[in-house]
């Protein structure tokens, strides 16, 4: 009854409203309880935030995706209980059309093989810039680099063919931290392309001098004192099989779905965006439908009791995730925030950022990872864990 | 750096390095795509550092015990940057200052003894490609999977003048000249790191850097000062003879009324023999004889202290003392293992009796060559990283106290060294809800694979033995965004001697979290002044501020 009510009395969000303080009650059937919170009272972390909706569409992955997801349409088959699919190249949506049986679980192995660009990296003109706040605290910046290689499912022109992957890598994953307090510190992720099998990770320590072997099957722990953990990246990160996967609705959301790059950086020159979400006009957040799929973790000892991660159906890009506590309680609140691109061959594409949320601590850190150079032709090998800590 | 004609075989050697190179480059690699690897842009960093540690012990064998322990302030500066989009620069340049402590003074240390200026590390990097990357300069470079000791960390000597917790073994590493090239090799899937190593430094860089000499004597038999992180000085006479007082004896000499010497034998390390105790001049010439080198003594009826004449032979800059090795790593069923291999130098010395004790006592501080074979290994588990490290170095030079059986005091022994680590991070929610405990455990064994015939180490009276055990346990966390962290490290030796070092950090969120203030207390325990390694040390425990700043 209530939400049929939510329903019934919210207002439809319509291009040029702003929905602030004022008017947010209106519009709670759109965004996830925590950014009604930033809407009305910056939760206590931060001012009113308030929301212009603009005419924003979502942006579509690239055409050689298309194209290649188009071919896997009653070709691919699933096995619902772990996930393992028949038929499939890694090329493309394994389900570009969605239909029952096991939705659920179509739906999420379309989220994990979604698009991604065939590499990335950062060059020195724009890296990665995050903004944190302690409850109480100032804000601190930092900066970072990234690069990352996938080596099947290649489809954008020129590098569709899978690279030399003698070790089963469905990605490597390359981060270079800046921040002066562990300058240079560098980690490699390398994820398989056996969902069965844990991620490996690796940290280039510069007190060390020495790349040590690191822990990964606790992905769901807190890095370096942030409310970030592997699993929460893009909204949520973690081994396909060892969670289930739940459509408990399906509803059409606002969210930051397609910013402009060139405006991120013209007013925020220096890429530092100095607050938990992003708002205001300069930044207009659009209607799209989603997935809400609720994600709960197979291990009892797993700190979080479930994820609600919002799933924009057209890109597979999450919108937003509500992660809950063993308790059932409000724990960490994700917007990602989408920014459209061009792939280095010219492909319109995009790339998603994240800001995260701890309600427990009052912590947040908002990471701008917009700038990135997609397609580019990086090798195989640059990201092993005896190179990567040249880069 | 000095340039001697003997270096003209290295620079050949480095132009055939730097051929080879090339030849990377023309042959096809499947690392060598079209791919250009970006251009690095400009930085400069560094970090202010000051350490302030107080003793919270008195030494019994001091004039003074003032308590200021360290007062070392550091600027370390760093210069990174692409020269073009293949070459980039890193020049990293430490300045470090520490004033006269009380408790040295008129121990012989030089004034600006710990004082330094100079490039820590200089090189130019080669990126040839994604896959080959070459670095020419002075760098530091460590192998090997052990965080507490130095298995295969075998590359660069150690400046051992500052130690104990304040210190961790990267502040101490001394950086050599080297060309070092790093390789993808995808067609075996493993990775190459090879070092070849000439000796350009002057000759004090070569080797590990040691708290000069024992303390100063007063002519009343008390000391004077020591060096700070020296060891307590006379325990190389207690363990033997269980007293501060002992005689040491060369063969023939029977000094009269002592029954702690052992007549017609030679004991002790070769370093220094020592006389404590009151002695007329008579009974000194009798006993040492009227030639000996290099000693000056004090009046009749003071204590009498002899050192031999020392002399160092430090690895030169031929080719034939070149140190070079090479290190692979290659996953396997989910290990990643490998090997390495390291021709070098010991870095610290052993001492070889030349011509005889009757000769006078000559001692030449060697730096033998070395072989060390290796291999390392770790894998994730669900419990854990495990980390494993071993070095094997065959027919290594040690000291021995039988000279009787070894007149030069050198035997040799095959030695080996074995690490195995966990790391492990988990939460404790009770204790922190939101951030995790990390966990080390390292084990480090040491083994001497032949008898032991008395090996001792160097210039004390410890014995080695046949194995020796060290475990280490760190546990750290850290609270409200690792704005406060607390740590808590043990080293246990199973000889009965360790370190226990609790310790807090604190960053505000001041300067973009960039001050930080850490307080430490090293407490270091022994069941005795001998114990190795701890043992040695046990007078030295100090509380230390460690405020830094990095911008």
């Amino acid at each position: 009854m209530l939400f049929f009510s939510s329903v019934l009395t919210a207002a439809v969000p319509k291009p040029g409203d702003v929905i602030d303080s004022s008017n947010v009650a209106q519009y709670t059937y759109y965004f996830p309880a925590f950014m009604v919170g930033f809407i009305k009272n910056g939760n206590d972390m931060t001012e009113s935030s308030p929301i212009h909706v603009g005419d924003i569409k979502t942006p579509l992955p690239p055409e050689s995706f298309r194209k290649a997801s188009e071919k896997n349409i009653g070709k691919v088959t699933i096995n619902p209980d772990d996930l393992s699919l028949t038929g499939f190249d890694f090329c493309g949506y394994p389900f570009p059309e969605v239909k029952e049986p096991h939705k659920s679980e179509k739906i999420i192995v379309n989220y994990y093989y979604k698009w991604r660009p065939a590499d990335y990296y950062y060059d020195d003109k724009r890296i990665i810039t995050s903004a944190s706040q302690r409850k109480g605290g100032r804000i601190v910046r930092s900066t970072s680099k990234a690069a990352c290689i996938v080596f099947v499912g290649r489809t954008a022109p020129g590098f569709q063919k899978n690279l030399d992957n003698p070790n089963g890598l469905y990605w490597a994953q390359f981060n270079h931290y800046m921040q002066l307090a562990f300058k240079d510190l560098k980690t490699l992720q390398w994820r398989y392309l056996d969902t069965k099998k844990d991620d490996d990770l690796w940290s280039y320590i510069p007190t060390l001098r020495r790349t040590l072997r690191m822990l990964s099957s606790e992905k769901a722990n807190p890095i370096n004192g942030t409310p970030l953990t592997y699993d929460d990246f893009f909204g949520f990160d973690g081994k396909l099989s060892q969670f289930t996967y739940k459509i408990i609705a399906e509803k059409t959301m606002l969210g930051n779905i397609a910013m402009d790059e060139e405006v991120l950086y013209k007013k925020h020159p220096d890429g530092y965006y100095d607050y938990p979400v992003f708002h205001g006009p300069d930044f207009p957040y659009g209607i799209a439908d989603t997935y809400v799929v609720e994600v709960k973790p197979k291990d009892p000892r797993y700190p979080e009791s479930k994820k609600v991660i919002y799933m924009n159906k057209i890109n597979y890009q999450n919108m937003y995730s509500e992660i809950f506590d063993r308790n059932g309680e409000l724990w960490k609140g994700l917007q990602m925030n989408v920014v459209k691109k061009k792939t280095t061959p010219g492909e319109d594409s995009y790339f998603s950022s994240q800001s995260d949320i701890d309600f427990k601590t009052g912590y947040w850190i908002q990471i701008n990872g917009a700038a990135n150079v997609q397609d580019n032709g990086l090798p195989a090998d640059a990201l092993t864990p005896g190179m990567f800590y040249t880069w | 750096m000095r340039f001697t004609k003997s270096m003209t075989p290295v620079f050949k050697v480095v132009a055939g390095m730097a051929v080879l190179a090339i030849l990377m480059i023309i042959f096809p690699h499947k690392g060598r795509a079209a791919f250009e690897m970006p251009k690095k842009s400009w930085e400069i960093d560094g970090f202010i550092r000051n350490n302030t540690g107080v003793w919270t012990e008195n030494w019994d064998y001091a004039e003074t015990n003032d308590p200021l322990a360290t007062c070392r302030n550091w600027l370390r500066l760093n210069l990174n940057g692409g020269i073009t989009r293949s070459l980039n620069l890193k020049a990293e340049v430490l300045a470090v200052y520490e004033p006269e402590y009380p408790r040295e003074r008129g121990g012989g240390i030089k004034a600006n003894e710990y004082n330094s200026f100079d490039f820590r590390e200089l090189r130019l990097d080669w990126r040839i490609n994604p896959s080959n990357t070459l670095r020419f300069g002075r760098q530091i470079v460590n192998w090997g999977e052990s965080l507490s000791a130095r298995v295969g960390d075998v590359i660069n000597p150690q400046d051992m003048r500052f130690d104990l917790g304040f210190t961790n073994l990267e502040d101490t590493r001394m950086p050599i000249w080297m060309v070092r090239g790093l390789h993808q090799l995808s067609f075996i899937n493993s990775s190459l790191d090879w070092v070849f190593s000439p000796y350009m430094e002057p000759d004090r860089y070569r080797v590990n850097r040691i708290p000069s000499a024992a303390a100063t004597v007063n002519s009343d038999g008390s000391f004077k000062a020591a060096p700070r992180f020296a060891t307590y000085p006379e325990t190389r006479i207690e363990e033997m003879f269980g007293t501060h007082n002992a005689m040491i004896a060369i063969p023939g000499a029977a000094p009269g009324g002592s029954t702690l010497v052992i007549p017609g034998a030679v004991v002790g390390p070769p370093l220094c023999y020592m006389y404590m105790g009151p002695i007329a001049a008579a009974t000194a010439t009798g006993m040492f004889g009227t030639a000996f080198a290099g000693t000056p003594y004090p009046a009749v009826g003071a204590y009498l202290v002899r050192v031999p004449k020392v002399t160092y032979d430090y690895p030169d800059s031929s080719l034939s003392d070149a140190r070079y090795g090479f290190k692979t790593s290659t996953p396997i069923a989910g290990w990643q293992a490998g090997v390495y291999f390291w021709h070098g130098n010991e870095y610290s010395p052993t001492m070889r009796v030349k011509g005889g004790l009757a000769a006078g006592l000559n001692i030449v501080a060697e730096y033998p060559d070395q072989n060390v074979y290796g291999f390392t290994a770790n894998k994730n588990f669900s419990f854990g990283v495990l980390a494993f490290d071993g070095a094997y170095r065959p027919n290594r030079h040690f000291n021995t106290t039988d000279l009787v059986k070894n007149p030069e005091a050198i035997v040799e022994k095959d030695h080996l060294l074995a690490q195995a680590r966990l790391n492990k991070e988990f939460m404790i929610r009770k204790l922190n809800p939101f951030a995790t405990f990390s966990l080390i455990v390292e084990y480090v064994g040491e083994f001497i694979l032949d008898d032991l015939d008395d090996i001792h180490v160097p210039t004390y009276f410890i014995p080695y033995h046949k194995d020796s055990h060290t475990l280490l346990t760190s546990l750290s966390t850290g609270y409200r965004a690792n704005m406060y962290k607390y740590g808590l490290t043990l080293i246990y030796n199973a000889q009965g001697s360790g370190l226990f070092q609790p310790e807090f950090t604190y960053t505000p969120d001041i300067l973009n979290s960039e001050l930080s203030f850490k307080i430490q207390w090293a407490d270091v325990f022994g069941k005795n002044d001998y114990n190795y390694p701890y043992g040695l040390m046990r007078d030295s425990d100090m509380i230390i501020l460690t405020t830094q700043y990095n911008f």
